[in-house]
């Protein structure tokens, strides 16, 4: 940290004026590394308006596409460079610089009542508080072309049997029933996780994290059987299709269907304004009940070399009132915040609808199921493509999954 | 001249032995500012980045312990390593014969000094100067099957069924990805042969032609194995750079090598094992276990390359 | 075995609007040994290449027999070259570098054998035919590109400066081997050298071009003693011949030579043998070769009117002779040409002469000297072109 502030300082020396020298020093400076450019309108405005309201905080913010703000971050706090505010992936991550104290306790400095009970429990762990999810929370449905589907007299599917029809009417008339970006395997892990969950429910979830209930029960194995099995659905390329050109695909109308959370709405907008699209749980499994996933957005700690903590906590804390929660929902994702909901996005309110019946935490966030999202991502392709079956593959997750009764 | 030498003896006999001293050891006081570098940028880390393979290390926190070299053998009788390294030598020698084929026909042709010469040598040369990121990035948008122009250019000219899903198709990933580097290395290919030919004294071939041979005899007997410096130079540098090659294998295809694996090569796998497959949500990362890889490569490519280096040199020599 | 004519060979290098050789006309005998010498850049090279067939001519003709071969590539001549930078094939044995050109021919294996190891055997490189170049010495190189040259029986030789590699003694010994098999094969030679003592000693006839045009072409005795213009005169001998500004007068049967303050008395057998002076009344360039100059002490009895003091301002003993330089007072005659520094103006009215002095001379700097000259050894040149009478 104080590198940064000498490197900044020196920079200054060379390209400020001694006028500017002076503002500059007025203002506590706090630094803060963000994973999501496409938000980059939607979180200045909520910045400008902090500043607004606290003249002498100025917050710089750099944007670091998700992927790379991994990499840097693990080697900027190796380096005792990382910026005073910045966001780990919530799990055993967290933990982890916690008591490596890498990060400041929050624990009695945050007050994170005011938080939906999902947020709360997702930013305890072990009974602290390391971080806090200040941009909301995130579910995942699937989303559709309302005017795709008009044209093609489908309605959204609410079971395995109905998708697959849908699937093949809108194959008949020429239409992409679904972008599907599985390059990296994290769109296929999300559609897991919303099968598997319509079998299991909010309480199979927990027997599984328990050890009481097995991903490989012939049960849960029809949820890999459902993906193997809606692979011909996707976009052609989609095993070589990365995430934000997916994503692109389905705003530009390339496809009639996107698995996507409630975070990726404001980046349709930005691509297509005109979008017209509606939001509904993910089709079941036949006989289960169709499922969304909720995962928390970036968790936000302090760096515990920050120079400044006390006001990055307040800021933390600010950004959990109802005001700063509003303009997040508003403007991003859905919010942690009680009693806030999106004033004048649809959308949303359809997401928050889907989310009532069957909501499941998803699986990453949790220590005993952390390794099955990447154990999807490692072995998804191979199911699309016939290499492992969908016992095979179910049993594959089942064995990285960590009971925490055993 | 023994008085002389008694005399200098006599008057400064610590003069002389500082001096022997510096004959000595002299030479070492040039090489010092790299070799400083050298051991803090290249020696301390790598010693630091085993001292770190030897343990648990998840990349986050500071809670480890020592495992002596379970991250070795894990990683040694894992699959995915020698998958991915498969990968890569099929990469080196698919490049390596285009270089060595396409690289040195077209340096021979623009060595004849063609008209354009200017033209075409800045076209050729482009990619290398375009980074690797934008240059996958511009290709991801060209193959891509839903909005890429070379599907829609093969329609186009009628050649529909030629279109394929080409960096998604588990057949052709590899190759489409093995062609991008070929079309990004070309200029290399002809910079450096070319320098080669231009190193060929003229007179040789005069002397060559007077003798007798032309056209392709004088190109096989006489300057094929005069390029022999660049050929090793070529593919020592191929070597090294397809068996680390990263950043257009990640723009292409994404930190899993997609699909399924198939163009996972050693450092998308070190880098996955380092920092996880995705930005949502990746707990199985672990540095160590991603030094340990990292080693593992480093040391066999050590040893290779440098037997590689043995033996071109000594078929440069014996050409 | 074939003569070799050159007509009209004019070569204008692309981009460049002076020629590198103007119309070079040249008829070399069957069996003779040419050497082509002239200052850097004159065109030597250019002229042997386009005779080679290496570099095509703008204008001319190349005859070699009875062939006009402008059109023949390169291999086709019958010709083999060797190189000033030798251009051994680095990557090959000596033996293949040798046998290269019976190798591309598809000779018979054994017959490329024998024919190595007998050119070897002339060339003494029997016990190096395995190396390569790059482990021989200058000396030992040189010979491999003389191999590789009468390997091929050409009709044909053509050599560029092929010792200006070596030192000194080297060089004279192969002087002297390179003459000896050229004798003994009787190949028409062509020899690129800029060095003059190989010109004299090597040439059946020596041409001597400057700036890309044939200044003369004659035997080697002939072109000193008979040179052309100032420029061959200057260029062959060493050190050059002094050449002034002079005024000339008949008088009687001879004449009389104004040098300065110094009057020479020209005697008649001058004037028999250039009949062309008889004209000449007034400017003359006049050239007097330092060999022709003596301290008088050493030649009593020298007439009277060709003797002259000079005060000495450098001696320079070369062990057989003394190289005496001293001031004349009279206008020196310059040739343009960056190649020979030794033409030092004193002032402008002021030259330097050299003369070879008996070893024995006591002359030495600031010393007033008697010089006796020989003067009936003079040459004369016009004042304005520079032509011998
Ligand atoms: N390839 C070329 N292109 C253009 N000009 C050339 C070329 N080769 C030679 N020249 C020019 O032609 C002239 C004659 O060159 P050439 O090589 O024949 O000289 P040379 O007499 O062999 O000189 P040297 O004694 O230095 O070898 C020079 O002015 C040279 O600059
Ligand atoms: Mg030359």
């Amino acid at each position: 940290m104080k590198n940064h502030l000498i490197g900044a300082l020196l920079g200054g020396c060379v390209l400020a004026t001694a006028g500017t020298m002076a503002a500059a020093q007025d203002k506590v400076v706090l630094t803060m590394w963000h994973g999501h450019p496409e938000w980059k309108n939607a979180v200045e405005a909520i910045l400008a308006r902090y500043e607004e309201q606290n003249p002498n905080i100025d917050i710089q913010l750099e944007e670091i596409p998700g992927q790379s703000l991994i990499a840097r971050l693990n080697t900027a706090l190796a380096a005792g460079e990382a910026p005073d505010l910045f966001a780990l992936r919530l799990g055993p991550a967290v933990a982890a610089a916690g008591e490596a104290g890498q990060i400041i306790d929050l624990t009695d400095k945050v007050d994170i009542s005011g938080m939906t009970e999902a947020a709360q429990s997702a930013a305890r762990y072990d009974g602290k508080i390391w971080s806090v999810p200040i941009f909301g929370s995130y579910t995942v449905g699937l989303y559709y072309h309302k005017e795709i589907f008009d044209e093609n007299g489908v309605t959204p599917p609410a079971n395995k049997t109905e998708f697959m029809e849908v699937c093949r009417k809108l194959q008949d008339s020429g239409v992409t029933p679904m972008i599907a970006p599985a390059q990296d395997g994290v769109i296929p892990a999300f559609l897991y996780m919303m099968m598997a969950s319509s079998v299991l429910g909010a309480d199979g979830f927990e027997e599984v994290r328990a050890g009481t209930r097995r991903l490989d029960d012939p049960d849960v194995v029809e949820a890999a059987r459902f993906l193997q099995d809606i692979y011909p659905c996707f976009a052609d390329g989609s095993l070589g299709t990365a995430y934000t050109e997916g994503k692109a695909l389905f705003a530009l109308e390339q496809g009639a269907m996107l698995e996507g959370g409630s975070a990726d709405y404001a980046g349709f907008l930005q691509t297509n304004p005109n979008i017209d699209v509606g939001v509904v749980p993910f089709p079941a499994v036949d006989g289960g009940t169709p499922a969304t996933v909720t995962g928390m957005q970036d968790t936000f700690s302090v760096n515990s070399e920050s120079e400044h903590p006390d006001e990055a906590i307040a800021f933390i804390q600010w950004m959990i009132q109802p005001e700063a929660a509003q303009m997040v929902a508003d403007t991003i994702t859905l919010s942690n915040t009680v009693g806030v909901s999106p004033s004048d996005n649809p959308v949303m309110k359809e997401m928050v609808e889907a989310s009532l019946s069957n909501d499941v935490r998803v699986f990453y966030e949790f220590p005993e199921t952390g390794d099955v999202f990447a154990a999807i991502q490692e072995n998804a392709a191979s199911l699309f493509l016939g290499e492992i079956t969908p016992e095979e593959f179910s049993a594959k997750l089942q064995a990285v999954v960590k009971p925490s009764g055993a | 001249m023994l008085a002389q030498s008694r005399q200098w003896d006599g008057r400064g006999g610590r003069r002389r032995r500082q001096s022997a001293l510096a004959r000595r050891y002299g030479h070492l006081l040039f090489v010092a500012p790299g070799f400083v570098f050298f051991i803090a940028f290249m020696v301390l880390p790598s010693l630091a980045g085993f001292a770190v393979s030897l343990t648990n290390w998840t990349g986050v926190g500071t809670d480890f312990s020592f495992v002596g070299l379970d991250n070795f053998v894990e990683a040694l009788g894992s699959w995915p390593l020698y998958r991915a390294a498969w990968h890569n030598l099929i990469m080196f020698l698919a490049i390596l014969v285009f270089q060595h084929t396409v690289g040195l026909f077209v340096a021979v042709q623009l060595h004849a000094k063609p008209r354009f010469m200017e033209v075409y040598r800045t076209i050729l040369f482009l990619p290398v100067i375009i980074s690797l990121v934008s240059t996958g990035f511009i290709w991801t948008l060209m193959l891509s099957p839903n909005i890429g122009v070379i599907n829609a250019l093969l329609k186009d000219l009628g050649l529909g069924f030629l279109a394929r899903a080409w960096l998604s198709d588990p057949d052709l990933a590899l190759a489409t990805v093995i062609g991008v580097q070929c079309w990004n290395v070309l200029g290399w290919a002809i910079i450096i042969y070319l320098a080669g030919l231009q190193a060929i004294p003229e007179e040789l071939l005069q002397a060559a032609e007077i003798d007798g041979a032309t056209g392709w005899v004088r190109f096989r007997r006489v300057v094929f194995p005069l390029l022999s410096p660049s050929f090793t130079a070529l593919t020592v540098l191929t070597f090294i750079g397809q068996f680390r090659v990263f950043d257009i294998v990640y723009v292409l295809t994404g930190p899993l090598g997609s699909p399924n694996f198939e163009t996972d090569v050693l450092a998308t796998l070190i880098y996955r094992s380092a920092f996880g497959g995705s930005s949502i949500a990746s707990n199985d990362v672990r540095m160590s276990y991603a030094v340990a890889l990292a080693v593992i490569v480093f040391v066999i490519m050590a040893i290779a390359s440098t037997f590689l280096i043995r033996v071109l040199r000594r078929r440069e020599i014996s050409a | 075995m074939a003569r070799v004519q050159l007509s009209g060979l004019t070569k204008a290098y692309s981009g460049s609007d002076a020629s590198a050789v103007s119309d070079l006309s040249l008829d070399i005998a069957d069996g003779e040994f040419l050497v082509l010498v002239g200052p850097s850049g004159c065109g030597k090279s250019t002229a042997l290449k386009m005779i080679a067939g290496l570099e095509e001519s703008t204008s001319g003709e190349v005859w070699i027999g009875d062939e006009m071969v402008n059109d023949h590539a390169a291999r086709d001549r019958d010709i083999a070259m060797v190189f000033q930078s030798y251009a051994l094939y680095p990557h090959m044995s000596v033996f293949d570098n040798i046998a290269f050109a019976l190798q591309i021919a598809k000779r018979p294996k054994a017959e490329i054998r024998e024919r190595v190891a007998e050119v070897a055997r002339i060339l003494q490189l029997e016990n190096y035919l395995d190396r390569r170049p790059g482990s021989l010495s200058g000396g030992q190189r040189q010979r491999v590109a003389m191999g590789r040259a009468i390997i091929r029986q050409p009709a044909v030789f053509l050599m560029d400066e092929p010792l200006s590699n070596l030192d000194a003694k080297l060089r004279v010994q192969m002087r002297s081997e390179i003459a000896r098999i050229q004798h003994r094969l009787k190949v028409t030679t062509v020899y690129v050298t800029h060095d003059q003592v190989e010109a004299m000693t090597m040439g059946d006839r020596v041409a001597l071009m400057r700036d890309g045009v044939l200044q003369q072409v004659d035997t080697p005795e002939r072109i000193y003693n008979r040179p052309n213009n100032t420029f061959v005169a200057s260029f062959i001998g060493s050190p050059s011949m002094n050449l002034y500004h002079a005024t000339l007068v008949r008088e009687g049967s001879g004449g009389r030579v104004r040098l300065g303050d110094v009057e020479l008395s020209v005697p008649a057998s001058v004037y028999e043998s250039h009949p062309a002076l008889a004209q000449t009344n007034g400017a003359v360039i006049l050239g007097i070769r330092s060999e022709n100059l003596e301290d008088a002490v050493f030649v009593p009895n020298h007439p009277e009117g060709q003797q002259f003091t000079a005060t000495v301002t450098l001696a320079e003993s070369l062990g057989s002779d003394l190289m005496v330089h001293f001031r004349i007072n009279a206008p020196p005659a310059k040739i343009v040409d960056q190649d020979l520094l030794d033409e030092i103006a004193v002032g402008d009215d002021f030259g330097v002469c050299v003369g070879r002095f008996n070893a024995r001379s006591a002359a030495k700097p600031g010393d007033t000297v008697n010089i006796a000259i020989d003067c009936s050894e003079l040459h004369f040149f016009d004042a304005e072109n520079g032509r011998a009478f």
